[in-house]
This record gives C-alpha cells, structure tokens and sequence, in this order.
C-alpha cells in the first residue's frame, strides 16, 4: 500500500513497486489508507516529512491489527535526512525508513531487506558519515 | 529527415536537458519504469505533474496576495510542489522551491513574491522543454521509428 498526498509521487512510487511485480494499492489521505489496508497489504509506504505527521496514522494502524497475529510493516518514505526524523518513527512504532529519492534498484533492494528482516531503517549519508568517525574514534580508545 | 536522424535529434536534445539541469536522474528512473505494461507511463506522469503545478501556482499566486499571507499555507503549497518536481527529475523547478520554502520560513512576503516569479519561470522553461520532448518522440513513433532507451554520457 502506498499512501502519498502528492499525486505525482504516488503515481511514481506505485509504478516503481509495479514495475518491480508488487501489487499496489493507493490512497491519498491517512483516512484512506485506514479504511483500506489489511493484511492483504504487506507493507504501507507513507510520506512523512518530520515522523511527528506520520504518527497517528501508524497508531491506528498497530491498533488495527493489534489482535491479529500478523499485520502489514509500515514504513516512512521521507526526503527529511535529519536525525529526529528518524527516531520519531521509530518511536511511534514504525518498522522502516526510506530516504527518497528511490530508485529501481534501491527499492529492490529494500523490498528483499524489508521482507527478511522486517525492519529497515536508512542512514543517511551525513549520518553514515558522523558513525564512521565515532567509530573510528572508539576503536582508537579500546582497552586491549 | 529519416527515423535514424530523428532518433540522434531525440538523444541530444535530451542529453542537452540534463547538461542544462532542467532534468535530473530521477527523470531516467521514470523512463526505466516504461515498459510494455505501461507504455505512456512517462507522459502520463509529467501530465500530472503540469496538472498540479498550475493549480499550485495559482494557489500560490493568491496566497501571496493576502493581505495577512499565511506562510504556513504558502509553505505546504511549495512543499508539495517541490514534491512533485523531485518525483519526476524536474531539477531546476525542485531547486527553486527549496529557496522558496527557506523564504516562507523566514516570513519575508518580497522575497517569496520573487522566489514564486522564480518558481513559475522554470515551471514554464521546463513545461517547453519536456512538450518539445514528448513532441520529437511522437515524430519517431509516427515514422516507425522507437524511442531509443540509451543515453550515453561519455565523449
């Protein structure tokens, strides 16, 4: 499920998830989204911009299916690269976050990751970046 | 003029879109979503986007000329404008919300005013640009050529 305000994206997401074999179902408000997801959906992608707007939507959604064994993985797709972006979804609850731009190839790969391992949460480049060094600085500082 | 020169008029005219940064990669990634399943994927796509910029930008025109303007209002226009842009690789459009929106959050009515001039403007360059396109691609088809899918950037 992909659930987009803007209709130019959500048509470019649902073709990106099409070309690459999904069945897609769209809706362009959270009320939508509710009112139509359900365990057929394995995944609902939602625009988010700070993770604060995605969070009612994702609530309802883990309250919908909180009596059922199983419920469809929700994960923000999001341009916003700040850190707080990041951890208000997961917070909330949310099992993903995507950076866009998505190419092909990336949401392949995030399907295949997605699907495996029912979580993903992207880094950002800055942010990859800021835990090399902070890595590279600890490892300087391990007791031997 | 042939099929073939028809076809080398389309790949430098194209290439001249991404070298002049009206175009980005995300416009190659629509095209790589057009296939045989959805053939005028890429047209329908740009048509929605030149639907909804003109909507916004009239929206955006009339909430400039409030007099208490809502920035708020004007911020989630150019929000989504720039959303939409990005989605299909209008680069120079994306660029000029970007300033737009550091405009809106500073409150200053001048700057966006000339931020939605801005705006507008590469709207319109871009609208000629990509009808210029489609309308190279039409001659192709109409002559039995098809729309080559390679775009080499090298030499």
């Amino acid at each position: 499920m992909v659930k987009l305000v803007c209709r130019v994206s959500r048509t470019v997401t649902k073709g990106l998830l099409m070309h690459l074999g999904c069945d897609v179902t769209t809706a362009s408000s959270s009320e939508e989204c509710l009112r139509v997801v359900s365990l057929d959906h394995e995944v609902v992608f939602m625009d988010v911009c700070t993770g604060l707007d995605g969070s009612e939507l994702a609530a309802r959604i883990l309250e919908k299916f909180a009596k059922h064994q199983d419920r469809p993985l929700i994960v923000a797709l999001t341009g916003n690269t700040k850190r707080v972006t990041k951890e208000n979804c997961m917070r909330v609850g949310m099992d993903g976050l995507i950076l866009k731009p998505v190419s092909v190839e990336k949401m392949r790969g995030v399907l295949s990751e997605l699907l495996e391992r029912r979580v993903l949460f992207e880094t950002s480049e800055s942010e990859s970046r800021v835990l090399k060094v902070l890595n590279s600085v600890r490892c300087q500082f391990d007791v031997k | 003029m042939d099929v073939g020169q028809m076809q080398r008029q389309w790949i430098d005219y194209t290439k001249s879109l991404f070298l002049e940064g009206f175009l980005d990669g995300q416009f190659l990634q629509l095209q790589q979503l057009q296939d045989e399943n959805n053939p005028d994927f890429v047209v329908e796509v740009v048509s929605l986007f030149f639907e909804d910029s003109e909507r916004l930008l009239k929206d955006l025109t009339f909430a400039l000329n409030q007099n208490g303007v809502d920035f708020k209002k004007v911020d989630a226009h150019v929000h989504q404008l720039k959303g939409s842009s990005s989605s299909i690789g209008a680069q120079r459009v994306k660029n000029a919300c970007i300033a737009f929106r550091n405009f809106c959050e500073e409150q200053n009515t001048d700057a966006c005013l000339r931020c939605l001039q801005q705006v507008k403007q590469e709207y319109c360059l871009v609208k000629n640009k990509l009808e210029t396109l489609f309308g190279l691609e039409q001659q192709i088809v109409a002559a039995g050529g098809s729309i080559p899918t390679e775009l080499s950037f090298s030499g």
